[in-house]
């Protein structure tokens, strides 16, 4: 996250989600939306593995789900899809402005691609981000190694912070 | 009967009954259609995931034209690439089945998006998808939904 970032969002519970909640713990960053359901699904049951894999390490840790399609995904929508895969992943929504600074501060890109049938999708940055307790990128997960190497990452980047 | 032999042959039992309840497939013409799941969703979900396999034993190429299924109002052929560290996801044009090849749906690869779901994908649930390929014709095969985040049939 960039020095001096600027916005606030919304988790799930409607409750604002700003920079200052980036630097109280390390935070595991995806980006995605719940239209999707071929990759997303694959990062967030992964993140729910690696939360598996840490035990009772897993709340030093912030598993966070950020949108790239704050049109349709409401705080509902996030909360529902998020405890699909794991109710301890805190999904975070927001006005459309806000979501593009926060991803523009955490270095995500998104851009969303019409359909022939009128409607859309949205590419997006599919890195998953591990920042430390400053909201400082640290490392990055890789989805083709197993869960307990993320653990593994995690559990590092706890010892120094 | 030995000791052995009992475990076997239950073992046996199992395997049968396992490879059984795996046997959802359908022919058609020279095409075998199976290994059809989808991926549960949220029951306010509108879009939703499902992979299947293709083997065509035939010695011509055949292509898939349409796909239909009473659960969403449209299913397409989907394509997730994978560049540098974006993920996009685009309309995949006519798939096709090489003569004595395979057509192989799989997370992050090929698959076939369900969208305007009625009411979301259960786990446990099965439900009909019926394809239409341009030579072999009209089949319907029943699709198995696993795990959310499953990474294949289970
Ligand atoms: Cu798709």
């Amino acid at each position: 996250m960039a020095e001096g970032a600027d916005w606030r969002l919304l988790d799930e519970t409607g409750s604002a989600f700003t920079p200052d909640h980036l630097r109280t713990k390390p935070t595991l960053v995806v980006f995605g939306f719940t239209h999707c359901p071929d990759v997303c699904p694959t990062s967030l049951s992964y993140v729910a593995g690696t939360l598996q894999a840490l035990g009772p390490q897993a709340e030093a840790v912030r598993p966070l789900f950020v949108t790239v399609d704050p049109e349709r995904d409401t705080t509902d929508v996030m909360a529902e899809y998020t405890d699909l895969f794991d109710p301890r992943i805190i999904g975070v929504t927001g006005a459309p402005d806000q979501i593009s600074a926060a991803l523009k501060s955490l270095g995500a890109y998104s851009r969303k691609v019409p359909q022939d049938d009128g409607g859309y999708t949205m590419d997006h940055t599919a890195t998953m981000l591990l920042l430390d307790d400053q909201g400082r990128p640290r490392s990055t997960l890789d989805i083709h190694e197993k869960p307990e190497v993320a653990a593994g990452k995690i559990r590092l980047l706890l010892e120094k912070s | 009967m030995s000791k052995h032999s009992v475990i076997a042959g239950a073992a046996a039992l199992v395997l049968a009954f396992v490879a059984s309840a795996h046997a959802e497939m359908a022919k058609v013409g020279d095409l075998v259609i199976e290994q059809a799941w989808a991926r549960a969703t949220t029951p306010s979900a509108k879009t939703g995931a499902t992979y299947l396999s293709v083997r065509n034993t035939g010695p011509e190429s055949d292509s898939i034209l349409s796909m239909e299924t009473p659960v969403a109002s449209h299913a397409m052929a989907h394509q997730t690439r994978q560049e540098n560290d974006v993920s996009r996801m685009s309309e995949a044009g006519p798939l096709s089945v090489p003569p004595g090849g395979a057509l192989e749906m799989k997370p992050g690869g090929t698959h076939i998006m369900l969208m305007d779901l009625g009411g979301g994908l259960r786990l446990g649930q099965q439900f009909p998808l019926t394809i239409t390929f341009e030579k072999a014709g009209k089949v319907e095969i029943p699709v198995k939904v696993g795990k959310p985040g499953a990474m294949g049939p289970e």
